[in-house]
């Protein structure tokens, strides 16, 4: 997997013992032929998650995978605590 | 005593270079000729730091970006960002944390650990170093050298001897062999004019120094000979000083202008600009100041002060403005002027200072307008308000400071 970092539209579920959030379904431009058109991807499956602080800034990494299209792919989210920011961490 | 001296590798590339990769920055800036320098179209183009890969191109720090462009050409450079150096350090420091309280905050990039009263690490120094050392590299992303010694010095000897990510100890057995073939210069300080000093009696290494007489030191370097042969020997008695408990003597703020300011109306709106920040900063360490000095450089880049001790002490940007204004009038000689500071010092806690049959009247009224400033300018950011003089003027109303001057390297300290 490369680090992507790309920006992504995120729908979140807080969980109910420590409130973190999971990822449960994103956005994201640039899919298809057209760069500003939106692909929906829905999260299948969360199997882990890390915090990191990588150069200071901490942050939740997600180790998902999903059906992109009619493929099951395994990707990498990333939740930036300190700026409230969701990327497409890794692909 | 057992101390640790933890290090970041070129601290503010490393940092840039981490947080660039965690953005999808295809390359690793610590892999290719790279520095971090000012923007160079505001005059600030100065090498902060360099890569290793740029060090062999004889690329050197303080240098002008564009002489490091000439020896250079392919040279990538990128822009400085306190914010993030803060928080690597911040993070830096949190892991160290986890080993022991005892840490001083030697700058942005540099610690002291007292580890003595961590048994894990009296029984096996290097192996816990390499854990601390291991942890940063994974968790932050970037290198730290960590040197050990039985004292501050000999730990920050070690930890120079060879970069990057490596752990060296300095055991007072091993300061024969490690420490005394260096140059003098090496040696923590020894400046260039120490060294060039020492170099005309022939002592060219750490070991010619610490053979050497103190008394024969002491008649040409004065105490510091007694000092530099002290730590030549590898004794040093100063003790892990928590930062917190760190008595700070001085503060100030100065500016290197992009352009000449040519004018007494401009000096001294310049000047005022600069007490606000120093006036800040004074109240907020909830001091007031004995001792006001100005320094002006004119365009050909010479230097000069004047100092004034005051009959009391003084709190309020007014007063500080009011006596560097009577400094700097006194000593500028009618040149263009192209850097200006302001620093104040002999500091008493702002509660303690003794009132004078001669103070201003309207003190107390100026004092409280400060404060209310400063909370304002606390809560709605430092352009939320300002002086009337600064209106529709060009002249930002409150100049220098890196990072709010919250920031290690200006003396400050995350809090």
């Amino acid at each position: 997997m490369k680090i992507v970092a790309k920006p992504i539209k995120t729908l979140a579920v807080f969980q109910y013992d420590d409130g973190t959030p999971m990822p449960y379904k994103f956005k994201i431009k640039g899919g298809g032929s057209d760069p500003e058109e939106e692909t929906t991807v829905t999260v299948g499956n969360i199997l882990r998650c890390d915090r990191t602080r990588i150069a200071g800034k901490e942050s939740i990494v997600y180790h998902c995978q999903s059906f992109i299209g009619d493929m099951e792919k395994r990707y990498e989210l990333k939740y930036i605590i300190p700026e409230c920011r969701w990327v497409l961490y890794k692909m | 005593m057992l101390v640790f001296h933890v290090d970041a590798n070129s601290a503010y590339l490393s940092w840039t270079a981490a947080a660039l990769l965690e953005d999808g920055y295809d390359v690793d800036l610590r892999t290719i000729p790279s520095a971090i320098a000012g923007d160079p179209n505001n005059r600030h183009g100065i090498i902060l730091t360099k890569s290793i890969p740029a060090k062999k191109y004889g690329i050197m720090t303080g240098e002008s970006l564009m002489e490091a462009r000439k020896k250079c050409p392919g040279l990538i450079v990128h822009p400085p960002d306190y914010d993030l150096y803060l928080d690597c350090s911040e993070a830096m420091y949190s892991i160290l944390y986890e080993y022991t309280p005892q840490i001083q905050r030697y700058s942005v990039d540099e610690n002291f650990c007292d580890m003595s009263r961590c048994p894990e690490a009296v029984r096996d120094p290097v192996g816990v170093a390499n854990e601390i050392k291991e942890r940063i590299k994974h968790e932050l992303g970037f290198t730290v050298n960590i040197g050990i010694g039985n004292n501050k010095l000999c730990a920050k000897m070690a930890g120079e001897l060879k970069k990057p990510d490596m752990i060296h100890t300095l055991w007072p057995e091993e300061i024969e062999d490690k420490l005394w073939p260096l140059p003098v210069r090496e040696l923590f300080m020894v400046g260039r004019a120490t060294e060039k000093k020492l170099k005309k009696f022939g002592i060219n290494t750490i070991g010619d120094l610490a053979k050497a007489q103190p008394e024969f030191l002491k008649g040409f370097l004065h105490s510091h000979g007694i000092l530099v042969h002290q730590y030549a020997n590898g004794i040093d008695n100063t003790e892990v000083t928590v930062n917190d408990e760190v008595m700070q003597k001085g503060l100030g703020n100065g500016l290197t202008y992009a352009y000449d300011l040519q004018t007494a109306e401009e000096i001294a709106k310049e000047l005022l600009a600069l007490c606000e920040r120093v006036g800040a900063r004074l109240r907020r360490k909830k001091c007031a100041a004995g001792l006001v000095t100005v320094h002006l450089r004119s365009s050909d880049l010479r230097g000069y002060s004047h100092q004034l001790k005051l009959p009391g002490h003084i709190g309020t940007t007014d007063e500080i403005f009011e006596t560097a204004k009577a400094l700097a009038s006194e000593m500028w000689r009618g040149e263009p002027i192209r850097a200006m500071s302001v620093s104040v010092s002999e500091f008493c806690r702002e509660d303690e200072v003794q009132l004078s049959m001669f103070d201003k009247t309207g003190r107390e009224k100026n004092e409280r307008l400060d404060h209310t400033v400063d909370n304002i300018r606390k809560i709605f950011g430092e352009r939320s308000i300002f002086r009337g003089t600064f209106a529709n003027l060009d002249i930002s109303p409150i100049q220098g400071g890196v990072n709010d001057g919250n920031y290690l390297m200006m003396g400050g300290f995350k809090t």
